[in-house]
């Protein structure tokens, strides 16, 4: 039988994770605010103006992809694609603003890239088959972090909507990139953050930037 | 200064009383709706939530020395709304991921790897409990609730905490003892 110290210890571990934004609160306690201030209709139309205006060169058709981009706020995802199903938590490292590459979008911070793109669920994939992708594509696989389906299910236990199936380092010539599938409401999900070709950037400085941007990742589902 | 003076001096309309009390309790309000709702942005959500609700509701409160009781009922209520509200979000724990390379670390001593790993494997126990059972576990193991005060919060009658209490550790202890359980092998 377990013991009670045992519960406490993994419940102290657990609940040490948990970030205190104590003064963040408090202000927003003060100013008497209620949690999840939803965004309305007339600041979505108000921030897609805004957006019109700062990327005025850029195409109608790729701004209704990208739509509704929410701009960064303390309260808010600091961004949001409700067409891709995903949001940010913070782009504060990011040095560029996102961009829609025909395939994917692009995220760019210092030291490298996170791209997320998807496609409709392929009952075929599996880690053997992405990997087997991969390799294809000249990539070395570093086997540390290839995840099986079961380590997937467990990491998102509790979590019916979807799961994130398989996981992988690999490298290629001028590149190093962490990659990431889930499925999703019937959709794949590839998520891949790392350095950047010909930009000759350390993995180690990619790395943390990287884990920066990933741990506010969040796939969102519609209502 | 003891919640119950504080209280006295917010229920007559000292607002200055409301910092100390939120100094005192936001950490460990924190740390348990991140246990209950096991997503940062939920729990931060639920405390703000709770501590406006404290700031409305502190008129109610009949008898100042059950403040802290008071306020995790509270706390509990905004946790388990927003969690409903939260399901349509789907939340990756990336970190979970990276804690298993710091674990393979060949540096890190033998022992601190399996201390780590037993640890990890109740968590993981934990996590697959239903509310009804995991909830009353954080009550009494971390916030160090009594069974009378856990039924205050949970609005239980104190036989049903207990049972509550017994059937989660037994259940914890057969996900360890039976892996295949947590919907697949413990590591």
């Amino acid at each position: 039988m377990i013991t009670e110290h045992d519960i406490a210890r993994a419940l102290k571990e657990e609940a040490s994770q948990a970030r205190v934004p104590a003064d963040d609160l408090l202000r927003k306690i003060r100013a008497g605010r209620p949690a999840r201030k939803r965004t309305s209709w007339w600041q979505g139309v108000a921030a897609a103006v805004v957006l019109l205006g700062l990327l005025g060169g850029v195409a109608v058709r790729e701004l209704v992809r990208q739509a509704p981009v929410t701009p960064a706020s303390s309260e808010s995802a600091a961004y949001e694609n409700r067409d891709l199903g995903f949001r940010l938590k913070s782009t504060a490292t990011l040095t560029a603003p996102p961009a829609w590459d025909g395939q994917a979008m692009i995220f760019r911070f210092a030291f490298g890239e996170m791209t997320v793109s998807r496609q409709p669920r392929r009952e075929s994939s599996t880690l053997e088959s992405l990997v087997a992708e991969a390799i294809a594509r000249n990539e070395q696989i570093s086997s540390s972090r290839i995840v099986t389906v079961e380590q997937g299910l467990r990491e998102l236990a509790g979590q019916k909507a979807g799961y994130l199936f398989a996981a992988y380092v690999s490298a290629t010539a001028g590149r190093h990139q962490e990659s990431y599938f889930l499925l999703v409401d019937g959709y794949e999900y590839t998520v891949t953050c790392g350095t950047v070709s010909g930009e000759r950037t350390p993995w180690e400085q990619a790395k943390p930037a990287c884990e920066q941007i990933l741990s506010g990742f969040e796939l969102i589902q519609k209502p | 200064m003891e919640d119950a003076a504080l209280v006295s001096r917010l229920q007559q309309g000292d607002e200055a009383a409301f910092d100390p009390l939120y100094r005192k309790y936001v950490d460990e309000a924190v740390r348990i709706a991140y246990l209950m709702t096991r997503n940062q942005q939920a729990a931060e959500d639920a405390v703000q939530e709770a501590f406006v609700q404290v700031l409305r509701r502190i008129g109610t409160l009949r008898t100042p020395a059950y403040f802290r009781t008071w306020f995790y009922r509270i706390l509990h209520n905004s946790a388990v709304s927003l969690g409903r509200r939260g399901r349509r979000l789907l939340f990756l724990p990336w970190d979970l991921f990276r804690q298993e390379d710091r674990m393979d670390a060949s540096e890190q001593a033998e022992e601190i790897v399996q201390a780590r790993e037993e640890t990890d494997e109740v968590r993981r126990a934990l996590a697959k409990l239903p509310d009804m059972y995991r909830v009353p576990l954080i009550l009494r193991y971390y916030a160090e609730l009594t069974e009378p005060q856990i039924a205050e919060v949970l609005n239980l009658p104190v036989g049903t905490v207990k049972s509550r209490l017994y059937h989660a550790r037994h259940k914890v202890s057969g996900y360890l003892e039976h892996p295949a359980r947590l919907g697949g092998s413990v590591q």
